[in-house]
């Protein structure tokens, strides 16, 4: 973890009135930085919270916010919950897979994106619904991701 | 038929989601007069009065709830629960979205009637803009006054602690969101004891849900027995209901209980079928309910006329399907999400879901067998009632009435050929 | 009591009894899987649902308490339905392998399978693949695909070890349990949760393969490793121990086992086992008969004699042991405390293993216990979670692997004595807790007499233990093998010897390595004109004596060893003894000229120390007197987890090399880095830094080879270091 999180995570630690409240913070914190949960992290977070290894992964790997492998810059999270499925999540699934030319839950190979299906977003009523970096965007169409998707390649391109 | 507003009154004013908006609009009025001029028996007695059930689902009497707690000292914790992750609900996340004050409200206003110093709002991981949201909400309150140290002047001391979950259904099951908050895996824990006993760390807690909390302020303001003339006898007040799927305006409506039928909602609030379609049913309650189908539709929305319909009212989430939709994917895709979110304690759920999904999935793609709605018949009676937590019923609730209703439907995709399948599919 | 009734019989049982136990009673079985006696329930695997009258589902019989009135049945259509539900839904992912499974003939799941459930299983989708036959750790093997995710292994780990490096990775369907990524599964526990897998996914390693559960005869047992004294039971075929297994016990181990007691019995078959008498002719050591050696060996102490050793033998043998020292040699000459020990019986009145936990207050004097004694330790921690207070004085930090106060002080009686007198908050609490429990690692004369202050202080509730000794150490010292009131203790005999003092040595099943100061015992043992040596193995000593006496090992033999709370616990022969090797109390037997059969010598044992087979609680012994002083700076640890003593084929992978532990301050002054390899002349070991010890200091851990001046000499300054390459 950079120092800014490391810092957080120690004022984590006191921040609850059970200590092991902090695990699940800090590992947002460090998925935050890295895009996952590396495995030093692991045994950092570990050591952090007097815990073994073992005890941080079984609570990591509950949990589907927290990935095991890194993924892109842009998480892009297709709601396939019933509503966003009867209003055409299916679709649009379908439609990032190809543009992207990635599968299920995989990662562009520039590591700009990955797309993953979930389930519901409890944004039903403005189906179908994507989470890009955990932003909503409601009734998403083709359109808008696709400009979503072209601004991100060049704003990355301009940076590099 | 109009809308009842209570908790959305004021949620179309711009800015209400500022504390400066939402004072103006009447905000922390209801806690002002219960720090103020009431102790907090007297909150747990307007509660009660008011007959306000909970909306996370299981409408258990909020009052009856807060009166568990047991008097001897121990220090309380109040647990709000905004892990929305119900399919087709999404009434919370409007309210902590949009109108972020009132849930602070009452949240402090309840943590006040039972005694809690700290509470705390349990967010799933995905609501991470609200997340934000309340935060910024939170500091502007406490800049005011309104919690900390020294609540209004009063001397007591509430404060609220954000907490954001990590992708997780089974997280909004009350125990496995106490378990998750202690940093450990979302799985539920065994009952007795309950959480008014022994909760957060061991210690006697509240959970509600975040509508149910959100109605403690106009419960305060109005008062519990003009709450309880809205609505029914038993279904006392106001209640969010999502409409989503296949309708043209799908939106969260306030209605008022029991005043309403489900054909009012869907036709009159939610603006009917799309263009040229029909109704073919809804899941009333959020996806684990079973299905209403629209000979039923003249079913007056409150818990007791929907459970006399065959259904549940839930989370108020209303999913509904026209007749170009099928129940048989709509069945599949209700299960893998069932088959995802099992936490994997109990043998029932947790094989009996991939089970189900996978025989749901052949019979999808065209690999159905004769027998296999015998097989799933007797793989919903294996689970039905007998797992550990109310996932596994939830998980065949919709599957069990819709093999009731539209069994035809099944019958027919495992008669028809894949060659079939592929082509209607192109 | 609470009345029930339960397929129409009535039963009466105690309030709080589960359902599935009140059944029990009454002799009827519900099927559980989850359910362990000795774990917390968790309702998880459903397979125990009944029918309870008025209540509108199913219950779990294993968490549902029995209330007054209730009707119960275990025999209706949906109780009988749902348990067929449970056991296809566990067989769908099974992979059926059972022929080739260690576990086959002794797995639950196939015992319900037969009893409960359908005879077809209409599973018709592809089973899942999982990790198959993964070695987990050095002990423990895991198939995935055999697990039934009971998570009686996970509850174990977490619960009663208090180490979750067993847990639950993913999710739902996808649930495993596993170790952490890259790491193995190295708890000194492990073993149990081999044994309470009611199916095949976690198998032991050095069983794998070994036998079929109808092969093997089990035989009662009691571990010999430490003073806790772990009831235990031997699977045994054709005479050879192949597997040992924990036997429930409410009052000592409840139902678990350490590593080293569970895999501790390597040496027994893969020795190095002595096998015959030998007596020295012309300088060479032969095998002789019993006759001869026997005739060596009263002839060799017919001097001035002297005896260490003992800890390690029956009770019964020690007894004719120091009978035999006294009547028959002469001597008072006797020592058990062989290792470091003060005493193996504390003054005052003797604590036991249950009083950990009712005990208000427990004071830990430089206990290590999950080196020592490990398996209290779950029972310790069960205590501290129920609320007693926990109080750790030591010299060194961190003793403990559960919540405590940890008070950190040069002099331990001082801190005692203190507390005793009513200083501070913990001195209030002792005072006036119910109960207090002293637990002590059993070294140093001052502590002893601490806590013979602490019971003069309180002399209704105050109990004390010694947790740090050998496994028959109470045993030796209740059997009178101390020295006598003219008689020398260890060093005593040992500088006796050196001088030139000392005509003959009997040495009894020790080991060059327990003793402290092996420079010491050189220099005895090269002036000593007779060593004779009684003992299992074979090893430096026994090349060097002059008469060997070969012994049975405890699986070989009957006998009891006295456990640290005085109770004599009987073990029983099971395995075949090898050679020519004798009991160890028909040797001692025969040097008093008794012709007596096995229970004849318990007889007289009985009679003669009637204290240590009485149900209630015994009497301390005297405050110490003797036994070995660490120089100052130097402190000595012991575990039964160290190399060295009783070297054993099959925990020599679970044991850590043999090390030295410095004070940063000695190591930075020494200029040691961690890991620096020390040659301490015989052996060798690893330098290791440890910020728990106090300043200056040195520690080390009994069984180390090379230990004394070399070692002692650390922490004393910088010039006197040994032979440090
Ligand atoms: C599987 C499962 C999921 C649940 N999810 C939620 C949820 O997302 N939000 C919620 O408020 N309650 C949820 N509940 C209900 C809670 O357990 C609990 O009853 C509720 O939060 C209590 O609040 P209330 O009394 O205000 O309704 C869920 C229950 C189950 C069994
Ligand atoms: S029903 Fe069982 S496996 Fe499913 S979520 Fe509840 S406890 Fe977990
Ligand atoms: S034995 Fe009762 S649920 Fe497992």
């Amino acid at each position: 973890m950079n120092q800014e999180h490391l810092a957080e995570a120690k004022s984590l630690l006191t921040a609850f009135p059970g200590k092991s409240s902090a695990l699940i913070p800090i590992l947002h914190l460090v998925e935050d930085e890295f895009g996952y949960i590396p495995q030093e992290e692991v045994d950092a977070v570990a050591g952090l919270m007097g815990v073994t290894a073992a005890y941080v992964e079984a609570v990591l790997s509950f949990y589907t916010l927290f990935h095991r492998q890194p993924t892109g810059k842009y998480l892009i999270q297709v709601c396939r919950g019933l509503s966003c499925h009867l209003r055409g999540a299916d679709r649009l699934a379908r439609f990032l897979y190809e543009e992207l030319g990635v599968q299920r839950g995989g990662t562009t190979d520039d590591g700009l994106f990955t797309v993953e299906e979930v389930e519901c977003l409890a944004l039903c009523k403005d189906a179908p619904v994507v989470q890009v970096n955990l932003e909503y965007r409601p009734r998403a169409t083709q359109e808008e991701l696709g400009r979503l998707i072209a601004e991100s390649r060049q704003e990355v391109a301009r940076h590099a | 038929m109009p809308e009842t507003r209570l908790l959305f009154k004021h949620i179309d004013v711009p800015g209400i989601d500022g504390i400066e908006v939402y004072e103006r609009a009447g905000g922390y009025r209801s806690l002002r007069k219960a720090v103020r001029e009431m102790s907090p028996d007297d909150v747990v007695r307007e509660v009660m009065t008011s007959n306000l059930r909970g909306r996370g689902g299981a409408g258990f009497p909020t009052g009856r709830k807060w009166s568990f707690l047991p008097k001897d000292g121990r220090t309380r914790y109040l647990v709000c629960n905004g892990d929305e992750s119900e399919p087709g609900t999404c009434k919370d996340q409007e309210i902590i979205y949009r109108h972020p004050h009132l849930l602070i409200e009452g949240v402090l206003t309840s943590a006040y009637a039972i005694g809690a110093e700290q509470a705390f709002i349990y967010l799933r991981g995905e609501f991470k803009g609200g997340y934000l949201t309340l935060r910024r909400a939170i500091a502007e309150a406490r800049a005011k006054g309104y919690l900390g140290d020294d609540v209004l002047g009063s001397g007591r001391r509430i404060d609220i602690r954000l907490y954001l979950g990590a992708g997780a259904y089974i997280c909004g099951e009350e125990t496995a969101q106490l378990e998750s908050l202690e940093g450990r895996r979302g799985m539920p824990r065994l009952k007795p004891p309950f959480p008014a006993t022994a909760g957060l760390y061991g210690m006697p807690t509240v959970v509600n849900n975040v509508e149910t909390l959100a109605a403690v302020v106009p419960i305060v303001e109005m008062g519990g027995q003009e709450y309880a003339k809205l609505g029914t006898k038993e279904s006392a007040g106001t209640k969010l209901f999502s409409v989503s799927g296949n309708v043209r305006r799908p939106g969260n409506y306030e209605v008022e209980l029991g005043k309403v039928t489900m054909g009012e909602l869907l036709h009159d609030l939610a603006g009917g079928p799309p263009e040229g379609r029909r109704f073919k049913a809804v899941i009333p309650g959020g996806s684990s309910v079973p299905f209403l189908p629209p000979d039923k539709f003249d079913t007056p929305l409150d818990y007791e006329s929907l459970r006399a319909a065959g259904t549940m009212l839930g989370s108020g989430g209303v999913i509904v399907l026209d007749d170009q939709a099928s129940i048989v994917d709509a069945s599949l895709r209700l299960m893998e999400f069932y088959r995802h979110e099992s936490c994997g304690k109990c043998t029932p759920c947790r094989e009996g879901t991939m089970w189900l999904e996978q025989a749901l999935g052949r019979i999808v793609s065209g690999e159905g067998r004769q027998g296999d709605l015998k097989t799933i018949e007797g793989l919903i009676a294996h689970i039905d009632g007998q797992t550990f937590c109310p996932l596994g019923d939830a998980a065949i609730a919709a599957l069990g009435s819709a093999l009731r209703l539209f069994r035809g439907e099944f019958e027919e995709r495992i008669a028809t050929p894949q060659r079939q399948l592929a082509e209607v599919a192109q | 009591m609470i009345s029930l009734t339960i397929d129409g019989r009535a039963v009466q049982v105690e309030p709080g009894t589960l359902i599935l136990n009140a059944a029990r009673q009454a002799g009827i079985e519900i099927p559980v899987f989850c359910y362990h006696p000795r774990l917390a329930p968790v309702g998880a695997c459903r397979m125990c649902l009944v029918r309870v009258d008025k209540m509108p589902k199913l219950v779990p019989a294993c968490t549902t308490p029995v209330a007054e009135g209730m009707v119960v049945r275990t025999d209706t259509d949906d109780a009988l339905q749902s348990h067929e539900g449970v056991m296809d839904f566990l067989l769908s992912t099974h992979p059926l392998d059972c022929p080739i499974c260690d576990a086959g003939g002794e797995c639950e799941l196939q015992d319900n399978a037969m009893r409960y459930g359908s005879n077809q299983s209409r599973f018709a989708e592809p089973k899942r693949h999982l990790k198959k036959a993964t070695e987990l750790g050095p002990m423990v093997e895991l198939d995935q695909e055999r697990c039934i995710l009971c998570l009686r292994c996970i509850r174990f780990m977490r619960e009663e070890a208090g180490d979750p490096a067993l847990t639950l990775h993913d999710r739902g369907n996808d649930t495993v349990v596993d170790v952490a990524e890259g790491r193995t599964f190295d708890s000194i526990f492990a073993g149990n949760t081999v044994q309470i897998c009611p199916v095949g996914a976690l198998t032991s390693r050095p069983y794998r393969f070994k036998a079929r559960p109808w092969d093997l005869d089990m035989v009662d047992s009691i571990c010999p490793h430490c003073p806790v004294g772990c009831h235990m039971s031997l699977s045994l075929r054709h005479g050879d121990v192949l597997r040992i297994q924990s036997r429930d016990s409410d009052d000592v181990n409840w139902a678990w086992l350490c590593d080293r007691g569970r895999f501790g019995y390597g040496f027994v078959h893969q020795g190095p086992r002595l096998t015959r008498p030998l007596a020295r002719r012309d300088g060479q050591l032969v095998p002789v008969d019993w006759p001869e050696a026997i005739a060596a060996l009263r002839k060799g102490l017919a001097g001035t004699a002297g005896a260490l050793g003992g800890a390690r033998i029956s009770l019964e043998a020690q007894y004719l042991l120091r009978r035999w020292l006294r009547e028959g040699v002469g001597t008072d000459h006797v020592d058990h405390r062989v290792q470091p020990l003060t005493a193996a019986i504390p003054p005052g009145q003797v604590g036991r293993i249950d009083d950990i936990d009712q005990a208000d207050l427990i004071v830990a004097l430089e206990v290590e216990l999950l080196q020592e004694a490990p398996v209290l330790a779950i029972r310790l921690r069960h205590s501290v979670e129920a609320g007693h207070k926990l109080v750790s004085i030591s010299r060194r930090k961190g003793m403990l692997d559960m919540p405590h106060e940890e008070i950190e002080t040069e002099d331990v009686a001082r801190a005692l004595l203190d507390l005793v007198r009513g200083g501070g908050e913990l001195g209030e609490t002792f005072l006036h807790a119910g109960k207090v429990l002293i637990l002590w690692n059993g070294r140093g004369r001052e502590i002893g007499d601490a806590i013979a202050e602490a019971h003069r202080r309180r002399p209704g509730d105050t109990y004390a233990m010694v947790v740090g000794s050998l496994g028959n150490s109470y045993g030796a010292e209740a059997a009178g093998l101390v020295p006598g009131p003219s008689g020398l203790d260890t060093r005593g005999m040992l500088e006796a010897a050196a001088q030139g003092e000392l005509d003959g040595l009997l040495v009894v099943a020790q080991d060059r390595r327990d003793f402290p100061d092996q420079e010491l015992l050189r220099a005895a043992l090269s002036r000593v004109p007779f060593l004779a040596v009684a003992g299992f193995l074979q090893s430096d000593l026994t090349a060097q004596a002059d008469v060997v006496l070969p012994l049975a090992a405890w699986v070989e033999a009957d006998g009891h060893f006295v456990n640290m709370e005085g109770r004599a616990q009987r073990y029983f022969a099971g395995a075949s003894r090898p050679g020519e090797v004798w009991e160890d109390w028909r040797l001692f037997a025969h040097l008093l000229d008794y012709d007596w059969d096995y229970d004849h010598v318990l007889e007289a044992v009985r009679r003669d120390l009637p204290d240590l087979f009485a149900a209630d609680r015994r009497t301390g012994g005297p405050s110490p007197q003797g036994g070995y002083a660490a120089p100052p700076g130097v402190i000595v640890g012991a575990s039964i987890f160290h190399k060295g003593v009783m070297p054993d084929p099959l925990v020599q992978a679970i044991v850590p090399p043999p090390r030295v532990f410095l004070a940063p301050d000695r190591a930075e002054a020494l200029a040691l880095p961690e890991g620096h390899i020390l040659d301490l002349g015989p052996g060798k070991a690893e330098v290791g830094i440890s910020p728990e010890l106090p300043a200056g200091s040195v520690m080390w851990r009994i069984g180390l080879e090379g230990a004394g001046h070399a070692v002692d000499r650390l922490a004393a300054g910088p010039g006197l270091v040994g032979k440090v390459k």
